[in-house]
């Protein structure tokens, strides 16, 4: 009569779909579990519908999206390598502890039975899932990083879950040690370790093998229960909400992992239950696997005359006798020796591992040019230079063609010099150039004429231009769009002859101009809210304007390069830095030598597993040239591979009080750039630095960054996520960009891996 | 003159046996205070009933059991508080042969790597011998070399019995303590056993220390005999002079349990 094994078979069968999902994941799922949906169009009845997620399983979506619009199936598909793989390490480190612990307290050490025995007792009388809770949910283990994290994760589970698993091992050792041929080793003159290695675990073999899957099976219920306690390997631990003073913590990590499903879907469990049943199943059927796997090797290692057994434990006997009795005392203690060391060198780097983000600049300053404005000679100069860095690194230009990407400006001058007054009779008042107003466009002018006040008409209805004839006309901008103030200044002056356009500034915006377009006849000066309150207390008295420039190239040049990521699979995803080059006084020549060393040094690391894209970009100096507007028209890289894009062009001195940063656009539906923004933020004020955020209008569920448009162009017209650093100088500059730099760096790397 | 190749003086075995914690403690005297010599080249018969404390002294000998008082000199050393350490090189002296059960030898090791084992431990002769020497030891025993590849559980228990003697005379060992080497085989191979065993002490030139409740194994066997009731020593002497003239109530009991 032959009955068949019906737990090995199904558990075999489990084992093996795990081990292909481990594998191959790409096997069972086309997408990626890095791409999030966070929204979903739908056309009805004609009509345009937005859902927003977490959405139901569906046709395209078998198991449905969680709330944060990740796909569940391809999140459980991929997250089962971390899984498994952690439930098999807590095992191996389990059995590494509890096996020679075993031994030596079976050997009638007092000291290894008693330290097995208090564990035990401790570790049943407080549940060991407690004591994990406690001890991950510390701020040391929270804070640590993936790897470490990972590594601390399984220390943490073997060190609580070992001495139950010594304490089965012992009794098993102990009654091995009472059998009649152990009396006769010793009498032969065996040493204890040998008789450990040679008599005891070869009978131990087969029990510790079942054992082995049965704790595999045990780790993995334990992980799950530690999930929904929101302990898992890699928590960001962060706090998603604080109104009302009570902090909501959004338990999340983004490598795919099952227990981390676990625990960031627990808050929507009425709403979404797919999101965590579904997970919850992967657990369950896994632990089903492995016990069964475990359960049915047993039923097989009983039947003794299971002939598959004899082989196997044959097998056995050939591991753990034959090589360590075939070798020679010698080698003997160079295998452990090596062992040992392979481990200690492991464990040691992974812990050690302390890349160097020291950032060191200013030797180079000396070469650059004492001021480099877009459109002069020193700026093609610099280009030339940065491209030739980037050759150097290793950074190759933008889909093979050149570094730099020139863009049209128009006609252009620099402003050499510039008077701005208002004629009040005796005392004429002289307005500060850069701080009350700035020319947009200008040319060779010396003009004075009277204020057409246009801040309270509607201009969009304009059909009588006579009244702006001989006058200068003032806009306010805080009521119009930018393409509608263009649209006016250009309809005003091609229907009247008028002397010039003031613009009124919006609140928050930057007045400084050092470039304007060529106009010979029209002036367009951006004035600030303060003049034209003064403009306005005199509204009979005429202005004087006057200017005097110098023709420059209507070119611009962006450089940009790609540094490629090393990784196969996300090596096409990539992280977007912008940088400033254009700099008007010689002191800041440091800030384009920090930037070149940060590029340089970031592509020395050793983790860049997504590409990196620089880009020096030109005429920074200037909203109206500001390179970045132009390369978020033709932006050279797929926008989607972006994960994405800091803003480092803010940086303008390498000494400096505060820094300003924003992660407003870089929502937590972006994953990579958040936790970036994330880390970053939790860095620059664990090193002290006070942070100064940037103004934002909330606009359809979006932030808007209203100092400059130049903040805004890659997100809102590439939706790119965009972090924002920038130096902010005041009184007591006293923080360097070395320190800063250093964060900067150690952020990127870290989370690039 | 003979030299000694065992001596015991006043060797007793306490065993405290505590059923719980709260229960009394209970001391059982295995062995009590005895003292006997053998010289090298004798045979040394000891003979009792069952549970009268013969095993306890083989194990004592053999150092498998801390003695709790008394001194055992083994070749003029007393090795009575020698560590596990320094014994093992005193091993290859003495050695034992047990009585057959189940698993007294490793069934998870075939006969050649059992016979291996104690040359390895003891180097008896040099690695590229180890073949020959294998062979050597199971011709000695009467076991020819095909049963080398085989696991103890495939052999019979005279067979087994047979290796296990291997193991013992392999270390070169002078002084070999048999307890009861016979008991459990079947009669017939009892006698093949035993006729091994006198063979190889005149090929050897073994000295024995013979164990048994079977006063007939022994009486052929030993020049001596030493008779144990309830753990202590009640005769010793000759052989002839111990058969022919007990002096013990208990002796003329187990003599004349044979002569029935
Ligand atoms: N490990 C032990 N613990 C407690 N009592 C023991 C132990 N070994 C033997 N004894 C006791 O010591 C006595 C002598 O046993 P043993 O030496 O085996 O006798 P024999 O070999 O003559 O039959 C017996 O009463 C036995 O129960
Ligand atoms: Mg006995």
């Amino acid at each position: 009569m032959k009955k068949n094994n019906l737990p090995l078979i199904l558990g075999s069968v489990v084992l093996v779909i795990i081990l292909l999902v481990m594998l191959f994941p790409q096997m069972f799922v086309d997408q990626s579990p890095y791409t999030i949906q966070h929204m979903r169009f739908t056309h009805e009845s004609g009509k345009l519908a937005v859902e927003r997620a977490p959405f139901p399983p569906s046709k395209d979506n078998f198991l449905g999206n969680d709330h944060l619009g990740r796909d569940i199936l391809s999140y459980i598909i991929y997250g089962t390598r971390m899984t498994i793989s952690l439930g098999v390490l807590i095992a191996i480190g389990q059995f590494l502890l509890a096996i020679p612990m075993a031994l030596i307290a079976g050997f009638g050490n007092r000291i290894a039975k008693s330290v097995i025995i208090q564990s035990s007792v401790i570790f049943s009388a407080i549940p060991a899932l407690l004591i994990a809770i406690i001890l991950l949910k510390l701020d040391f283990f929270v804070e640590l990083d993936k790897q470490k994290s990972a590594i601390a994760f399984i220390l943490v589970l073997t060190s609580v879950s070992w001495a139950r698993l010594s304490g089965l091992i012992l009794e098993r050792v102990e009654a091995i040690l009472t059998q009649p041929f152990i009396r006769g080793e010793v009498a032969t003159g065996k040493k204890h370790i040998k008789i450990a290695m040679e008599n005891v675990m070869p009978h131990l073999a087969p029990e510790l093998i079942v054992l082995f899957f049965m704790e595999i099976a045990r780790n993995l219920s334990m992980m799950m229960q530690l999930g929904i306690f929101a302990v898992f390997v890699g928590n960001l631990g962060l706090i998603n909400d604080a109104t009302a003073g009570v902090p909501i913590n959004l338990e999340i990590s983004f490598e795919p992992e099952w227990a981390s499903m676990l625990s960031t879907s627990r808050t929507v469990i009425s709403t979404a239950p797919w999101a965590i049943l579904y997970p919850a199943l992967a657990f369950f059927i896994s632990v089903l696997g492995f016990n069964l796997f475990g359960e049915g090797l047993r039923i097989a290692l009983q039947k003794k005359d299971s002939r598959a057994v004899l082989v196997f434990r044959k097998l056995i006997n050939l591991d753990f006798k034959y090589i360590w009795k075939n070798s020679e005392a010698k080698s003997k203690n160079t295998i452990l020796m090596w062992t040992f060391g392979v481990i200690f060198v492991i464990g040691l780097f992974s812990w050690v591992n302390h890349e160097d983000y020291s950032i060191r600049f200013g030797d180079e300053s000396l070469k650059l040019p004492e001021d480099v404005v877009i459109g002069t000679e020193s700026a093609i100069n610099t280009a030339n230079y940065i491209a030739s860095k980037m050759s150097q690194i290793g950074i190759e230009p933008m889909e093979g063609k050149n570094y730099l990407i020139g863009y049209d400006i128009g006609p252009s001058y620099l402003i050499e010099s510039q008077i701005f007054k208002l004629n009040i009779l005796g005392k004429p008042i002289e307005f500060e150039k850069d701080l009350d107003y700035a020319f947009m466009t200008s040319g060779d002018i010396n003009e004075t004429g009277p204020i057409y006040d246009a801040t309270h008409e509607d201009l969009f209805n304009t059909q009588d231009f006579s009244r702006f004839e001989d006058h200068y006309v003032m806009i306010d901008k805080a009521y119009y769009n930018d393409g509608a103030i263009a649209s006016f200044v250009d309809n005003i002056s091609r229907n009247a002859r008028i002397k010039g356009v003031l613009l009124v500034a919006r609140k928050d915006e930057v007045i400084g101009n050092v470039i304007v377009h060529a106009s010979e006849d029209l002036a367009v000066l951006l004035i600030s809210r303060e003049v034209l309150d003064k403009l306005s207390e005199y509204p009979d008295s005429s202005i004087t304007i006057s200017t005097a420039v110098k023709p420059i190239d209507s070119i611009g040049n962006n450089v940009v390069g790609i540094f490629q990521g090393a990784d196969k699979n996300i090596g096409d995803e990539a992280i977007v830095i912008g940088m400033n080059y254009n700099y008007l006084e010689s002191s800041n020549k440091n800030v384009l030598d920090f930037n070149l060393k940060l590029m340089e040094k970031l592509c020395s690391l050793d983790s860049n597993k997504r590409s990196i894209i620089f880009m020096f970009l030109d005429g920074t100096i200037n909203e109206a040239q500001h390179g970045i507007h132009y390369i978020a028209q033709d932006f050279p890289y797929s926008s989607q591979k972006v994960q994405v894009y800091i803003d480092l062009t803010g940086i303008e001195s390498s000494m400096f009080e505060k820094v300003e940063f924003s992660t407003a656009q870089a929502p937590i539906t972006r994953p990579f750039a958040w936790s970036l923004g994330h880390h970053l933020d939790k860095e620059l004020i664990k090193k002290g630095f006070e942070v100064q955020q940037l103004e934002t209008l909330f606009v359809g569920g979006e932030y808007v960054f209203t100092a400059s448009e130049a903040d805004n162009a890659l997100f809102w017209n590439r939706g790119m996520p965009t972090i924002i650093i920038g130096t902010v100088k005041a009184e007591q500059n006293t923080q360097t960009l070395e320190e800063l730099g250093s964060i900067i760096l150690e952020v990127i790397n870290k989370n690039n891996y | 003159m003979q030299c000694v190749a065992l001596k015991v003086q006043d060797l007793s075995k306490h065993f405290i046996i505590r059923k719980s914690v709260f229960s009394k403690k209970k001391i059982i005297n295995a062995v009590n205070k005895i003292s006997f010599e053998v010289k090298q080249y004798e045979s040394l018969g000891i003979i009792g009933e069952s549970g009268s404390g013969k095993t306890t002294i083989a194990n004592m000998l053999l150092k498998l059991i801390d003695s709790s008082e008394g001194s055992i000199e083994l070749f003029g050393v007393n090795i009575t508080k020698l560590s596990p350490d320094a014994m093992r090189s005193h091993r290859k002296d003495i050695q034992i042969i047990f009585q057959y059960t189940h698993a007294v030898l490793d069934p998870k090791m075939t006969i050649e790597e059992l016979i291996k084992e104690p040359l390895e431990i003891h180097k008896v002769v040099n690695e590229d011998e180890y073949d020959a020497e294998v062979d050597r030891l199971l011709t000695m025993v009467g076991l020819s070399s095909s049963e080398r590849k085989k696991f103890p559980s495939q052999l019979s228990g005279g067979q087994n019995q047979r290796i296990i003697i291997a193991r013992a005379i392999a270390t070169r060992a002078k002084l070999i303590i048999c307890d009861e080497p016979v008991s459990s085989l079947d009669v017939s191979v009892q006698g093949q056993i035993l006729n091994l065993l006198v063979k190889l002490k005149k090929e050897l030139g073994l000295t024995y220390v013979l164990i048994s409740h079977d006063l007939s194994v022994v009486k052929h066997m030993c020049n001596r005999i030493a008779v144990m009731y309830q753990g202590e020593i009640v005769e010793l002497g000759e052989t002839g002079k111990v058969l022919s003239n007990p002096t013990n109530p208990y002796t003329k009991k187990l003599i004349a349990s044979i002569l029935d």
